[in-house]
C-alpha cells in the first residue's frame, strides 16, 4: 500500500488539530486536579464520546475487525452482551457512589469505603496494567505499520508516542478527552464508508449471508453448544464469563473509563456520561465487525479479494488494513490511516492519563511525599505523563523481543481483573463489607484465577500445576471459565471475611454505600435527562438488535 | 474552549480536501467504481458545517 501526497497532508491537518487542542487548553491547567482531573467541568455530549474512545484503541478496532472474519457477527457480543449491560448499571446503580463521593480516582474511592491495604493493591495492578497495556498497543500498530506501509517500527511509535506526550503534557485530561471526541468523529466518518462500500461489494446483508457458513451470521442461534460455533463457548460461560464478570469488572471498576465519567460536571451529567455512550456503542459492530463478515464473504465470492495468509491460516490482524487497500482511493486511503492512527492515540491516552493521576493521588501522595503544596502535585503528574509514555515505549520494544514475558504479563493482569467486581458490588451495596474482607477476597479471587488456568487446559495453554481437572475447545472459553471461578471466590471469600471482622461505622461510610447515600431526586426532569427512562430505552434498543440477528 | 469549533473547521477542511481531489485525480480503488473521495468528502464537509453551525446556535 502505498501513500501519496494528499494522504501525507491529511495526516498533518490531523496532527496539527491534535497538537492546537493541546496548546489552547493550557491555559485551563492551574492545578493538579485541573491537569488529573478535569476539574470535574467537562460538558456531557463530551465525556460521554470520549467513555467510548478511551476504549476504542487500535487493537481493538483491528481486532474487532479480525475477529468478525473469525467468528462472524457472534463477535458483536464483546459490545451487545459484553459492554452495554455493564455500561447501563455503572450510571444507574454505581455512579452515584463514585461521583458523590467525591474520590479523585477508583482506587481511592477504594481507601474511602475499604482501607489503605485494599487501595494498595489495587493502585498498584492498575498503574502496571496500564502503562503494560499501552506499551502492547503501541507494539501492534508499530508492526502493523511496518507490514503495510513499511515505516519504521520506532518512526511509527515514537511519532504517535511524542504527539500523545505534547498534547496530554499540555492540556491534562481535559485535552486527552476533547482529542478523544475529535478521534471518535475521525474514526466513525474514517471507518463507515469501509462497512459500506465493502457490505455493498458483498451483495449486502443477504449475498453474505448466502456465501459464508450460517453460523457468522447469527450470535446466538449456534451457542447452545461449544463445538457448533468457531468461538468454542456455550451460552453459560458466554453469558456468566463474558457478560457478566468480564463485562461489569472492566466497565464498572476501570479507572480509564469511569476517570471519563468522573470528569463531568456534574452528579447528572456522570450517570448519563455511560448511557449516552451506550446508544453509539451499540452500533459500533456495524462499523468494525461487519467489514470483517463482508470481508470473508468477499473472498468466497470471487471478487478478486482474499485475506492475506499466514503459515497454514490467515492473517486477520491484516482484514482491515488491506480492505482499506481495496476499497479507498489516495484521499480516502489517508483518512482510513489517520482514523487508525487517531484509535491508537485516543487508547494510548486513555492510559496515560490514568495512569498519571493513580500514580499521582494514590501512589505517590499517599505513600511518598503527602501534604506537598498543590503545585508540586501538578508537576508530579506532568512527569509522570513523561515517565508513563517512556515506560509504554519500552514495553513495546520489549515485546518486539520477548513474547512469552508479554503473554505471561498479560495472563497475570487478567488474574488480578477478574474478581474486581465482587469487590464492587459487595462494597457499594452491602455495608457490612469490611476491609479485611474486601482485600482477602481479591487476593484469594486472584490466587483462584491462577489455579483454574493451572488445572485446566485449552489450546496448549494452562495446566501447569500437573493435573487437568477439564479440557476447554477454546483460549477464549477458558477465559470466560477463570474470570467465572475469581469472582465466585472472591464473592465468598470477602462475604466469609467480613462476617468475623467488624466493619467501618455507619457515619464514615456516608456517600460511599448504597442506603447511604442520598440518590438525587430526578423525578421532574423529562425523561431523557433521567437515568432510569434513558437505560430503559437502552435495553430495549438492545434486546431489538439481539432479536435481529440472534 | 467549545470543541464543536475545531472539530466543525477540522471536518470541513478535511471534506474540502477530498472534494478538491476527487475532481483532480481520477483515482480509484480496486475493488469499486464509486467516485468514494467525493461521497465520503461531501459527508465530512456537512458532519463539519453541522458542528460550526451547532456552535453558534446555542451554548451548551
Amino acid at each position: 500500500m502505498t501513500l501519496t501526497l494528499v494522504d501525507y497532508t491529511i495526516l498533518v491537518l490531523y496532527f496539527g488539530f491534535v497538537l492546537g487542542i493541546g496548546w489552547v487548553l493550557k491555559k485551563k491547567v492551574n492545578t493538579s486536579e485541573d491537569f488529573l482531573t478535569s476539574g470535574r467541568s467537562v460538558p456531557l455530549w463530551i465525556t460521554s464520546l470520549a467513555f467510548l474512545a478511551a476504549n476504542l484503541g487500535a487493537q481493538e478496532v483491528i481486532g474487532m475487525c479480525a475477529s468478525g472474519a473469525k467468528y462472524g457477527i457472534m463477535t458483536a457480543h464483546f459490545y451487545w452482551l459484553g459492554a452495554i449491560p455493564a455500561m447501563l448499571f455503572v450510571g444507574v446503580f454505581m455512579m452515584p457512589f463514585y461521583y458523590g463521593s467525591r474520590a479523585r480516582s477508583v482506587p481511592e474511592y477504594l481507601k474511602l469505603r475499604f482501607d489503605e491495604k485494599t487501595r494498595a493493591f489495587n493502585a498498584l495492578t492498575f498503574a502496571g496494567m496500564t502503562v503494560f497495556s499501552s506499551g502492547i498497543s503501541m507494539y501492534a500498530l508499530g508492526l502493523l505499520f511496518q507490514l503495510v506501509l513499511g515505516w519504521s517500527f520506532t518512526a511509527s511509535i515514537v511519532l504517535s508516542a511524542v504527539i500523545v506526550l505534547i498534547y496530554t503534557f499540555t492540556g491534562g485530561l481535559t485535552s486527552a478527552i476533547y482529542n478523544e471526541v475529535l478521534q471518535f468523529f475521525l474514526i466513525v466518518l474514517g471507518f463507515t464508508p469501509l462497512a459500506v462500500l465493502a457490505v455493498l461489494k458483498a451483495g449486502g446483508w443477504e449475498g453474505m449471508s448466502a456465501r459464508i457458513p450460517a453460523v457468522m451470521t447469527h450470535s446466538w442461534k449456534y451457542l447452545g453448544d461449544s463445538s457448533q460455533n468457531p468461538m468454542g463457548v456455550e451460552v453459560f460461560s458466554m453469558v456468566a464469563g463474558l457478560g457478566f464478570v468480564l463485562s461489569f469488572g472492566y466497565w464498572c471498576t476501570d479507572f480509564l473509563v469511569v476517570q471519563r465519567a468522573m470528569a463531568a460536571e456534574n452528579m447528572s451529567g456522570a450517570r448519563r456520561t455511560p448511557l449516552m455512550a451506550a446508544f453509539p456503542k451499540m452500533v459500533m459492530p456495524f462499523i468494525v465487525i461487519v467489514p470483517g463478515i463482508a470481508a470473508l464473504a468477499l473472498m468466497k465470492s470471487g471478487s478478486g479479494y482474499t485475506i492475506p495468509a499466514k503459515g497454514d491460516g490467515l492473517d486477520y490482524d491484516q482484514v482491515l488494513t488491506t480492505l482499506m487497500a481495496q476499497f479507498y482511493p489516495s484521499g480516502m486511503l489517508g483518512v482510513g490511516l489517520t482514523a487508525l492512527m487517531a484509535s491508537f492515540m485516543s487508547g494510548m491516552a486513555g492510559n496515560v492519563t490514568a495512569f498519571n493521576t493513580v500514580f499521582t493521588y494514590d501512589i505517590y501522595q499517599s505513600y511518598i511525599k503527602p501534604k506537598a503544596p498543590d503545585s508540586h502535585y501538578l508537576m508530579v503528574g506532568r512527569m509522570t505523563t513523561v515517565i508513563g509514555i517512556a515506560l509504554s515505549i519500552a514495553t513495546a520494544y520489549l515485546a518486539q523481543q520477548y513474547n512469552n514475558i508479554m503473554d505471561l504479563l498479560q495472563l497475570v493482569f487478567g488474574f488480578v481483573n477478574a474478581p474486581l467486581f465482587a469487590t464492587f458490588l459487595l462494597g457499594m451495596f452491602w455495608r457490612r463489607t469490611t476491609g479485611h474482607g474486601a482485600f482477602f477476597g481479591l487476593v484469594s479471587g486472584t490466587m483462584a484465577a491462577a489455579a483454574t488456568h493451572g488445572l485446566t487446559i485449552a489450546e496448549g495453554k494452562g495446566g501447569w500445576l500437573g493435573s487437568t481437572l477439564a479440557t476447554y475447545p477454546s483460549v477464549m472459553a477458558q477465559n470466560f471459565w477463570i474470570a467465572i471461578w475469581a469472582w465466585t471466590t472472591c464473592f465468598v471469600v470477602t462475604i466469609a471475611v467480613s462476617l468475623v471482622t467488624s466493619p467501618k461505622a455507619d457515619s464514615e461510610l456516608h456517600n460511599l454505600v448504597y442506603g447511604l447515600t442520598e440518590i438525587p431526586n430526578d423525578g421532574a426532569l423529562p425523561w431523557y435527562q433521567r437515568p432510569a427512562p434513558l437505560a430503559i430505552v437502552v435495553a430495549i434498543l438492545l434486546v431489538i438488535l439481539n432479536v435481529i440477528f440472534w | 474552549m467549545d470543541l464543536r469549533v475545531p472539530s466543525g473547521w477540522f471536518f470541513l477542511l478535511l471534506g474540502a480536501i477530498l472534494i478538491v481531489v476527487s475532481f483532480t485525480s481520477d483515482a480509484r480503488a480496486p475493488l469499486t467504481d464509486a467516485n468514494v473521495n467525493l461521497y465520503a468528502g461531501t459527508a465530512m464537509a456537512i458532519f463539519g458545517g453541522l458542528m460550526l453551525w451547532w456552535s453558534r446556535r446555542q451554548v451548551l
